[in-house]
Formats: structure tokens, sequence, C-alpha cells
């Protein structure tokens, strides 16, 4: 299915739920997170969606709107991508885990977690992944500044961008 | 040890030991990252460097001479690496191979890289490059081949404890 | 021993509860390792201990600074657990630092043997983002040098593989060819291993004169010696006693994973981003993918030489359909992408590279999420681990085919 057939098909199903978006032929649905869950496993398990290889889970810093997860899973049965997206508030935010719908998503969710900071509920062991025991912070939330970009200015003729 | 760290060698016998030491310097393997890929295309049959002397794969840190740094040192790596360092027997030698671990490289802003891998253990030759070329390392070998040519032992060893490099502080 | 005790001998453990065939399972006091009592032939109780082992971060079988714990009954494997970081380097931080034309020399450097392609993947970002048209000429002298990276990245392994399990020569084999083909890459960009080759907009510089001959008289050479590999390797008795029936991945699993590249299509999913969405001008080129049955270690290691005659035959028809013309579009001296998200997938020789941005039409990115293939691929080894040898465990770790700079990033 293309993009905007599978936006009708999946708000066929949820109605107001959820909010469709396609970028450049992507399909991004926007859910709450009460939704999230219930979203996801539709796009698992429907026989017309049926996104069984996952893809990658990330989170990405909305600044005052939160932080919002976007979970990216293709079907390749339809070779359809869909992109679930849901923003959780900056202190404290929780998602339902999906690594019991995809195995993946284990790994993805340790990323997220101590990158961002985003709490998931249910998963077995959300240990830092990538960082050292030690780290204290979440490092690619827009506030944790590069200390060596502070403590020394950018050698290089331009700054980047110029 | 016996006398060779308590006495001053007469230039004969040094050139013998030091000839015999330079040329049959075991290799730890110790890739980390990208210029690790270059240190094996450098063992390889182009750009040999067991005719140098250099002899690849020692089987631990505890029969080898060299340790070739090549690659990004991360925080989380870095207790391993003072870790197996402590490990080689003296004398001991290390060779600090492409930029990453010379003073961090690309990667000079991030959170999680050491900038450099001699603020954890003590360098003999930076050997620069992003990834260095295969004659860069022959380069370098070379030259701390003709450092440990000249070298004195006695003094090696006169000057007791290396001062500990303390991480972070 | 009775069965009625409820302490072991010695380290006060406490009884758990009993294994499916039978016997007295104890837990150690400290809380590690479960102890199994079993019973010898003459029907004494011994007590055996799971024991923990600690494989690297620095071993010369792991590729890399890959530490895996894996908890041994025995000789058995009962749970293996990767622990990666070793290697994070932030480069998802640092793309938000670095102006759009600089990630690409940042990002070469994620999966090292795969330069090019990883700088692709960038590019095609960026310009599907700004909506940029990259020449024709540009486009087919990216997927030539697309095709000779990953047959670069596909020796490496072909010659690293086997070195694991014991075969010295394979290795010498494998970097003679890379030599060769770095001396290409080496006329054709002044690198030989981190290229930074591609631009926004198309390439850095045009073709040298020769530089297409060379790579025509490549081809035939390495062909003539893949077929080597195939009778040395794949054809000895020992390789395949090693690999055959070792480390089975099924397809659902692997899906659910998120596996791609060879480990995939050797369980039997032909799944390839080049002919299900083809980038570049892969739809004008025939190519087969071809793909495994039995998803062991011997298949991904067939399929990956299988890949390599591949990618030559791409290469040779790319040399007949490049046009004259410019190489690269001429960019704004500031590069601003629009705002919104972008998202490209593009194949790896490792597996299924994406990348996916979100601008806030600054000059540089606000987020770049890289989602590597290798991350995926080693997070399906406590699966693959599971109930295999010492031994075998070796075997598993080094047909997943993964650079553990693409998995920390």
């Amino acid at each position: 299915m293309d993009a905007a057939a599978l936006s009708d098909h999946l708000v066929a199903e949820f109605g107001d739920l959820l909010e469709p978006e396609v970028s450049y032929g992507l399909l991004t649905v926007t859910v709450t997170p009460d939704g999230y869950r219930r979203v996801a496993e539709f796009v698992r398990q429907d026989r017309d969606v049926n996104c069984n290889f996952f893809e990658f889970l990330c989170g990405v810093d909305e600044e005052a709107a939160g932080i919002a997860v976007v979970l990216h899973v293709y079907s390749i049965s339809h070779h359809h991508h869909v992109q679930v997206r849901s923003v959780v508030p900056r202190d404290g935010g929780r998602l339902p885990t999906v690594h019991d719908l995809w195995a993946g998503a284990n790994w993805h969710e340790r990323e997220t977690a101590e990158l961002f900071g985003v709490g998931f509920d249910g998963h077995p062991n959300l240990a830092k992944l990538l960082l050292p025991e030690e780290f204290e912070g979440h490092p690619l939330r827009k506030e944790f500044a590069l200390m060596a970009r502070e403590a020394k200015p950018w050698p290089g003729a331009k700054e980047p961008g110029e | 040890m016996g006398l060779v760290d308590k006495v001053e060698l007469p230039q004969p016998i040094k050139f013998v030991f030091n000839w015999g030491r330079k040329y049959s310097l075991w290799v730890f393997n110790f890739g980390l990252a990208c210029c690790a890929i270059e240190f094996i295309a450098t063992s390889m049959a182009r750009h040999d460097f067991i005719r140098l002397g250099v002899i690849p794969f020692a089987h631990g840190p505890r029969q080898a001479d060299l340790l070739v740094v090549s690659g990004t040192l991360t925080d989380k790596m870095a207790p391993a690496v003072k870790r197996l360092y402590d490990e080689m027997p003296e004398p001991k030698y290390v060779i600090s191979f492409g930029s990453c671990s010379n003073c961090g490289g690309p990667y000079w802003d991030s959170y999680s890289v050491t900038k450099g891998v001699d603020q954890i253990i003590p360098i003999d030759v930076y050997v620069p490059g992003c990834p260095p070329r295969p004659e860069a390392l022959l380069h370098g070998i070379i030259k701390l081949q003709e450092r440990i040519g000249t070298e004195s032992l006695k003094e090696r060893y006169a000057r007791g404890e290396l001062e500990p490099i303390v991480v972070g502080a | 021993m009775s069965t009625e005790q409820t302490t072991t001998g010695g380290n006060g453990g406490r009884q758990v509860a009993a294994p499916p065939d039978g016997g007295v399972a104890f837990q150690a006091a400290d809380g590690t390792g479960v102890g199994i009592i079993v019973r010898d032939r003459a029907d004494r109780a011994l007590q055996t201990q799971d024991m923990t082992l600690n494989v690297g971060p620095q071993h010369p079988a792991t590729h890399g600074v890959l530490r895996v714990v894996v908890t041994l009954d025995g000789e058995m494997i009962e749970s293996a657990e990767p622990v990666i970081g070793y290697m994070h380097r932030s480069f998802e931080k640092l793309a938000e630092y670095r102006d759009y034309r600089q990630i690409i020399a940042l990002v070469n450097r994620h999966d090292w043997v795969s330069s090019i392609c990883n700088e692709l993947g960038v590019a095609l970002v960026v310009e599907k983002q700004m909506g940029l048209e990259v020449p024709e000429r540009a486009t087919w002298i990216r997927m030539l040098m697309a095709e000779w990276t990953r047959v670069l990245n596909h020796l490496m392994f072909v010659g690293s593989y086997p070195l694991e399990l014991g075969a010295i020569t394979p290795m010498f084999y494998a970097f003679r060819e890379r030599e060769e083909i770095q001396a290409l890459m080496e006329w054709i960009t002044g690198g030989r291993l981190h290229l930074t080759y591609c631009r926004v907009g198309g390439l850095k510089q045009d073709l040298p004169r020769g530089a297409l001959q060379l790579s025509r008289d490549l081809v035939p050479r390495l062909r003539k010696r893949v077929k080597e590999y195939e009778t040395l390797v794949l054809g000895n008795e020992i390789f395949a006693a090693r690999t055959k029936g070792i480390g089975v991945l099924p397809a659902d699993v692997a899906c659910s994973y998120g596996v791609s590249g060879a480990s995939l299509h050797a369980s039997g999913v032909p799944e390839d981003a080049r002919k299900t969405e083809p980038y570049l001008f892969y739809d004008q080129v025939s190519f087969d993918v071809p793909t495994g049955r039995n998803g062991d270690c011997y298949d991904r290691f067939a399929v990956l030489v299988a890949r390599i005659k591949e990618s030559l035959n791409i290469i040779e028809q790319v040399h007949e359909r490049i046009p004259p013309g410019p190489v690269a579009t001429k960019l704004p001296k500031v590069v601003r992408a629009p705002a919104g998200h972008a998202y490209v997938r593009a194949e790896n020789p490792l597996g299924q590279l994406s990348y996916y941005m979100v601008s806030h039409n600054e000059k540089t990115p606000w987020r770049f999420k890289m989602r590597t293939p290798s991350f995926n691929n080693v997070s399906a080894l406590p699966y693959l681990l599971k109930g295999t040898l010492v031994p075998d465990m070796i075997a598993v770790m080094g047909s997943v085919f993964f650079i553990v700079g693409d998995i920390d990033r």
C-alpha cells in the first residue's frame, strides 16, 4: 500500500486517536502515549499492514513540547513503512514497551532511555547500553552541552554553516 | 633483570642488545577502530612489517613488547587500556596510531571520547593521519627502532616509577 | 546427598525450582549461577555450577571492542549478553553541531570499511529534503563507487571469518584484493579508507583519466579470485563441518530483530533496498539477490561470496552507462534544509542503513538518527548463542558480520 492508502486505513481504524502526516513519501502517525500501544499492536498484527520488520525506535527532542519517541517499522510482505510517533513530557515521560512485538526494540528502547531519559514500562532490563555506568545526564537532550565546545572555541576558521 | 638495569653497558654490548631488541618487537594487536584496518593492511603482504622485525599476533599483553593503539579511545574502554598496558612487561613501547588516539581526532567534542590515549598511558611515537597510510606506520616503526637502538636500559629503569596519570581529574 | 536438604555443600545456597529433566537445582548464596545436582554412573551426586565467562572487550576474535558475557554450563552456553558501548563516539550528537556538508566527513567512519555507502545515505537524505537534482553522471559514478565499496567490505569479512576459524591463508588473499581495489579508490578519490567523495549535490570531483579503464581491468581479475575463495574456503570440509547447522536464524525471528543484509538473505528473505525501493539507478541494472536456505553460518558466508559476484556484475553494467556531464550541482553558500523530517533507506554492505533527519530550518540538523545494520544484527546474538558450544560461539559471532563502530556509532 502506498502512504496515502495506508494513512486512510489507519484513520479508518483509529479515527481521531492518531494524526497522520505524509512527508517525502513516508507516513508518520502521531498518537498520545495512551494510544501508542494499541496502534503499535495494530500495525504489527493487522493483515493489511503487517509490519513485521523492525527498523528503529529513537527519540527526538522537541524542546518545550516534550520528547517525541519515533517507532519506525516496515512490512516485508507489503513493502511499506510506518512511523508511529508519540510525544512524552520531558520529566518522567513513560511509554509502554513494544519489545514483545518486535524483539529488536529491546536494545533500541534501552538506548533511547539512556540518551533521552524516557522510561519504558514493561521492559525487562533498562540498564545503560552505550554509555559507561557512571555517566550522568541524558546526552542527546538539547540542554546537555558538549563540554569540549564550551571550554574551547571551535578551532576551524569558520563556524559550521558559514 | 640482573646487571642490565644497574650498570651502563659498554658500547659494543649495548649495540648488540639493542639491535636484538629493536628487531624483534612483538606487537600486541590493540585495534580499536578504523585505524586497525590500516594496521592489519600494514601487516599483510603488501606493506609487510614483519620484514622490519615487528611480529604481529602476540598471544597476549604479557608476551608483547609493543602496543600500537589504533583507533578511538572512549571513556568506557579507558580502564581496559590501562590494565592491558600494565600487564605488559618492561621494556615496553607504545605507538599511538591515528589522530583519534593522538588527540581525540574528529571526535574532539564528543562526550564519550578520551581526547588522546596519552592521557592514560605514556606514548613513544605519535603517527598522525585519519587513517595514516601504512607507509606512515612503517615510518613510525623505523623511528621507534632508531630510538631503541641508542637507548640505555639503565637510564630507562632509573627513571623509576612513572607518574600516574589521572583520567578526568 | 539426599534431596531433602536445603543447602548445598559449601556455598550455602538455597533450593530453587527443579529442572525439567529431573534432579535438584540450587542457587548459590551470592545469587550467581544455578547449580544442578546430576548423578554420575555410580549414582553419586555431582554438583555443577554455571560459570560466567567474559569474552572481550579486547579479544582477537571479536572484530573490535565487543564484549560478550556468557554463562556456561560446561561447554554449553546458557545465556550470552553482549555489552556494547566501547566505541560509542556519539555521532548523533556531533552531527547536530556540524553543517549538513560536514556531516559527510564524520559519517563515513561509523562502518569503517564501507565509507562511500555511508556518505551516500547522508547525501541522499539531505538532497531529498532540499529537493536537489543530482546530475546523471554523478549518480552513475556514485553507483560504481558504492559497488566497489561493497566488494571491499565483503572481502574484509571473507578474509577475517576463516581467520577466526583457524584458516590463515584467506586473510592474505583477501587483503591482496583489497589493496588492488584501494589503489583504484586512491586513484579516483585520493583516500584509501575514508574517502569523503560524495558531496551534497553530487561528487567531489570527476573521475580522473584512466580510472574507468583501471576499473574495467580489475573486474575479471577479481572474478577469477572469487572463484578461488569458493573452492578454497566453501569447499573445505573443515569449514563446512564448523559452520553447517550452526547458528540457525529463522526468518521470522530475523525480521523481528531487524536483522538485515547477508544474515537476513541467508535466512531466506530476499529483502534488499536496491530491489524493493531502488535508489540511485539500481532499477536500471540487472542483478540477483542471493539467498540461502537454512540460515546457518555456512549460508551467511556463501551469501557473502555470492554478493561479491553480483556487485561485480553491477560494476560491469555501470561501466557502459556513465554519460558525460557535470558531477555536482551548485550549492548555495549557506545550506539549509527546510523544516521537516526525511528518511532514506540504503543497502549498506552489512545490511540496511537508514538515516532519519529532522530539520528546523537551521544550518545544522536538529536530529540525525542513524539506524545502523550492525546494531540490530548484534542484538540478535543472545538468541543465536543460546545453546551453542564455546567453539561455535566464535563461528556464530563472526558470521553475523558486524563492525563495532556501526553498533555503537
